[in-house]
């Protein structure tokens, strides 16, 4: 056990990926410092996603097919209960969160005690955020509001880090990109004690290039109303 | 003539339901599907009997109101069907996965 792993014990990150060749090896560099153990699940990438991954020594969980984000969370979450994880980040592949903010998380879950904490772009400022982008996320956060009741500043963001206790209890069953709300609910539901903390997010090309499009709101929306429905 | 071959057509239909398994609810449907093709062949004017009682005016168009709501139940029959195999899918390309857990 070296310097890092000691300072954090049963900390896993979960790194889900589809077709993140050309950013996985920079994300998992950075990662490197702040995380002792990584999980990249690919989520059936048809480049070579899970070769560089593995090259950069992290654990490579393989879906055969692909099933969407919300699948790779889980998937990557079970695997790190299963190596009994104390906590869980959940850290996008693309490149655009600070690996510092998991210092962050870790220090605030632990100042609060509480069992989720949830990366926002709001509180700390991202002044590169696209107009139209905000503006979207805006509507995320009150549509949040209005259907969970959580008091955030942020909706979607992949940054998140869970107890175990919490990753427990949590069970992603949206396959696809519904699953940000899903867990916001989930918090909601299972009265889960949540901080939010500020994280830098670095909105490149790449990420751009790789985010959602404003037609999959439509398609998260459907998600959820049918989800709300066969409850 | 038409009804011959319309007659024949419903009962190739159940023959082909009766080959296979079906759930309870589902042979029931098929029965009241069978039943009512039946009947309409034979007495054609029995749609415009009971659409008259009900309303409607005209026989072709309460066979297309039912044949509407039949549509949409099937569709949704169809849409969970769907939605519980794709949990599935996931729950063994998830277990597969985990077990093949790769590390350099």
């Amino acid at each position: 056990m070296d310097a890092r792993e000691r300072r954090k014990p049963g900390l896993w990150v979960v790194v889900p990926a589809f077709n993140e060749a050309g950013s996985i090896a920079n994300v998992l560099r950075g990662l490197g410092a702040h995380a002792p153990r990584i999980v990249v699940v690919d989520d059936g990438s048809s480049d070579r996603t899970s070769e560089i991954a593995l090259g950069m020594r992290a654990v490579v969980v393989r879906h055969s097919v692909n099933l969407g984000q919300g699948a790779a969370l889980q998937t990557g979450i079970d695997f790190a209960l299963a190596r009994n994880a104390s906590h869980i980040c959940t850290f996008d592949a693309d490149g655009q969160h600070d690996p510092e903010s998991i210092e962050t998380m870790l220090t605030t879950i632990g100042a609060f005690g509480a069992d989720v904490a949830l990366g926002s772009r709001f509180l700390a400022g991202t002044p590169q955020m696209p107009a139209l982008r905000r503006f979207i996320l805006r509507l995320a956060v009150r549509f949040t509001r209005f259907q969970t009741g959580l008091q955030l500043t942020d909706a979607h963001n992949g940054l998140r880090l869970f107890t175990r206790s919490a990753a427990e209890r949590l069970r992603i069953n949206q396959a696809g990109m519904a699953h940000a709300s899903e867990i916001l609910a989930a918090i909601a539901r299972l009265r889960l004690r949540y901080v939010e903390v500020p994280t830098k997010v670095a909105y490149t090309d790449y990420s751009l290039a790789k985010g959602q499009r404003l037609a999959n709101s439509v398609k998260i929306l459907f998600d959820l109303v049918y989800a709300a429905w066969t409850r | 003539m038409i009804g011959s071959i319309l007659l024949f057509a419903i009962i190739v239909f159940g023959m082909y339901v009766a080959s296979h398994r079906l759930s309870g609810v589902q042979l029931l449907a098929a029965i009241v599907l069978l039943a009512a093709g039946i009947t309409l062949v034979v007495w054609p004017n029995a749609a415009t009997y009971i659409a008259i009682r009900l309303n409607v005016g005209r026989g072709a168009d309460l066979v297309t109101y039912f044949a509407i709501v039949g549509g949409l139940f099937v569709t949704a029959n169809f849409y969970f069907r769907f939605k519980r195999q794709e949990q599935q899918l996931v729950a063994v390309v998830r277990e597969l996965a985990i077990r093949n857990a790769r590390t350099r």
